[in-house]
C-alpha cells in the first residue's frame, strides 16, 4: 500500500493548493470577507482531510502511517498559518492522530460486517474465515487481523 | 443502498467509538507529559501541562471552545501551540542557528540573568512583560470571586497560565463553563493582542529611522518597556535601543548613542526606569 500512501499525499497537496487559492480569492470578493480560522479549518476538513482518511484501513505499514501523519500535520499548519507543536495543534483543532482514526474505521468496519449487514458476501467470508482462528494464528498483513486487533485495543 | 436505520446504527456506533478513542487519546497525551521531574522537558509536555484541564473535555474530536468564537483567534492558537515569537521556550534555534536545549532557553528580556523563559515566567514573573498581564489577572480575580471559586493567589503557576490562555478554571461547574468562556473572552483576547503588539520587537535597522518620541513627554514616563544595545546589521554600529508601549497599543523605538544612565534627566526623565545592559 506504499503507492496508495504516496498517491494520497499527492492528491492532498493538490487539493490543499485549491483550498488556499479559494481562501485567498475570498478576501477580494465584494460579497465576502477574509475567512475566519474556523471557516478555514472547516474548508480544510471538507476537501483535504478525506484524502488522508480515504484508504486508511488498508494501510498497514507503520512507516506509511507516520508519513501520512507528517504530511497531514504540515498541511494543517499551512492551512491555518500556525506552525507550532503538532500534538497541541491537533488537540486544539479536534483532529485525532491517524493511528487512532484507523482504529475507529476498523472497528466501524467490524460492526458493519458483524452487526448491521451480516448477510452480505464480505460479511459471510469474514465470519467463515475468522471465527475459528485465534488472533495469534492470523497473518499480520491481512485486513482481518487489523480489524480484530483494533477491536482488542478497545477492550 | 443501506436503509436508514442501518446508517443510524453505524453513526451511533461511530459516535460511541469517538468517546472511547478520546479516552485513549487523553491517555496518550498524559503519558507523553509524564516526566521524572515535574518540570516539562519540551514544548509538547509544556502544552499538556498547561492544557491539562482543557483536555478533559468529553469529545476531543471537536475543536476547542475558544475556536468557536467568530473573531480571529489565531494569536491565541499560536500561543497555545507554542509558536509565538515572544516566549523564549518556543524558539528551538538560537541567533547562531544552532539548536538550543529546552531547559537552556532563557528569557531574552532578563539576560544576563539565566531565567527559564517559559509561559509562566513571561506572563506572571518577568519584570518586563508581566505588567502587561496585570489587567487580565485583575479581571480574572473578579470573575473567580463571582463564580465562588478559589482565590487567584491559591493557584499554582500552571493553572494561572491556563486561565490566562482561556482554559476553564478547576472546580468550575459544567453549567457555568459557557458563561465563563464568554466573560473571559475579551480579557484574554486583549491580553494576547497586547503581548503581540508590545513584545514583538521591531527590526533594529528600521528603529534607527524617525519618528522618535518626544523625550520630555510625561505620558511616556511609565510606559518604557525595554532598553538594550543592538548592532545595526549593515553599518555594524552599536547603538542604544528603546522600546515604548503607548496607551493606544502602538509601539515605537529609537536609537541613541548613549545609555540611559548617561542621559540628562531633563532630556529623558523616564530613562532611569529602563533596564540597561552592558555594552558587549
Amino acid at each position: 500500500m506504499h503507492l496508495a500512501t504516496v498517491e494520497a499525499i499527492r492528491r492532498a497537496c493538490q487539493v490543499q493548493a485549491l483550498a488556499l487559492a479559494a481562501s485567498y480569492s475570498l478576501q477580494y470578493d465584494k460579497n465576502s470577507s477574509q475567512l475566519t480560522p474556523t471557516q478555514n479549518l472547516g474548508l480544510w476538513k471538507a476537501i483535504v482531510l478525506p484524502h488522508f482518511l480515504q484508504n486508511l484501513w488498508y494501510i498497514q505499514s507503520g512507516t506509511d502511517i507516520k508519513k501520512l501523519q507528517t504530511s497531514l500535520n504540515l498541511s494543517l499548519a499551512r492551512a491555518l498559518h500556525v506552525y507550532g507543536d503538532h500534538t497541541a495543534f491537533l488537540a486544539n483543532t479536534g483532529i485525532s492522530p491517524l493511528q487512532l482514526t484507523k482504529y475507529v474505521h476498523l472497528a466501524q468496519l467490524h460492526f458493519r460486517l458483524t452487526m448491521t449487514r451480516p448477510e452480505t458476501l464480505p460479511a459471510l467470508l469474514f465470519k467463515k474465515l475468522n471465527t475459528s482462528s485465534p488472533l495469534s494464528h492470523m497473518h499480520t498483513t491481512t485486513l482481518d487481523y487489523h480489524i480484530r486487533h483494533a477491536t482488542h485495543a478497545f477492550k | 443502498m443501506a436503509s436508514r436505520p442501518t446508517k443510524n446504527r453505524e453513526r451511533a456506533f461511530r459516535n460511541m467509538m469517538r468517546k472511547i478513542i478520546s479516552d485513549l487519546w487523553k491517555g496518550q497525551l498524559h503519558n507523553a507529559a509524564q516526566t521524572p521531574s515535574e518540570q516539562p522537558l519540551g514544548r509538547k509536555s509544556s502544552y499538556i501541562h498547561i492544557a491539562r484541564d482543557n483536555l478533559q473535555r468529553l469529545d476531543l474530536f471537536k475543536p476547542a471552545q475558544f475556536l468557536h468564537t467568530p473573531h480571529n483567534q489565531l494569536p491565541l492558537l499560536r500561543l497555545r501551540t507554542q509558536s509565538t515569537s515572544y516566549i523564549s521556550t518556543h524558539f528551538h534555534l538560537s541567533n547562531t542557528l544552532t539548536y538550543t536545549p529546552y531547559v537552556e532557553r532563557y528569557c531574552s528580556s532578563c539576560l544576563p540573568l539565566q531565567i527559564f523563559g517559559n509561559e509562566a515566567h513571561t506572563l506572571l514573573h518577568c519584570p518586563h512583560s508581566s505588567p502587561l498581564a496585570q489587567p487580565a489577572i485583575h479581571s480574572l480575580m473578579l470573575n473567580l470571586r463571582r463564580f465562588d471559586l478559589w482565590a487567584w493567589a491559591t493557584y499554582t503557576d500552571t493553572p494561572k497560565v491556563a486561565m490566562l490562555l482561556r482554559s476553564i478554571p478547576p472546580k468550575l461547574d459544567r453549567q457555568h463553563e459557557m458563561v465563563w468562556v464568554l466573560i473571559t473572552f475579551p480579557t484574554c483576547t486583549q491580553l494576547i493582542y497586547s503581548f503581540n503588539l508590545s513584545l514583538v520587537l521591531p527590526n533594529p535597522l528600521s528603529s534607527s529611522l524617525p519618528p522618535s518620541p518626544p523625550l520630555s513627554c510625561p505620558r511616556l514616563h511609565h510606559m518604557i518597556f525595554t532598553a538594550k544595545y543592538v548592532r545595526v546589521r549593515l553599518t555594524n554600529i552599536k547603538c542604544f535601543f528603546l522600546t515604548f508601549v503607548t496607551q493606544d497599543g502602538l509601539y515605537t523605538a529609537f536609537s541613541h548613542p548613549l545609555p540611559p544612565s548617561h542621559m540628562e534627566p531633563g532630556n529623558a526623565s523616564y530613562a532611569s526606569r529602563a533596564t540597561s545592559y552592558p555594552r558587549q
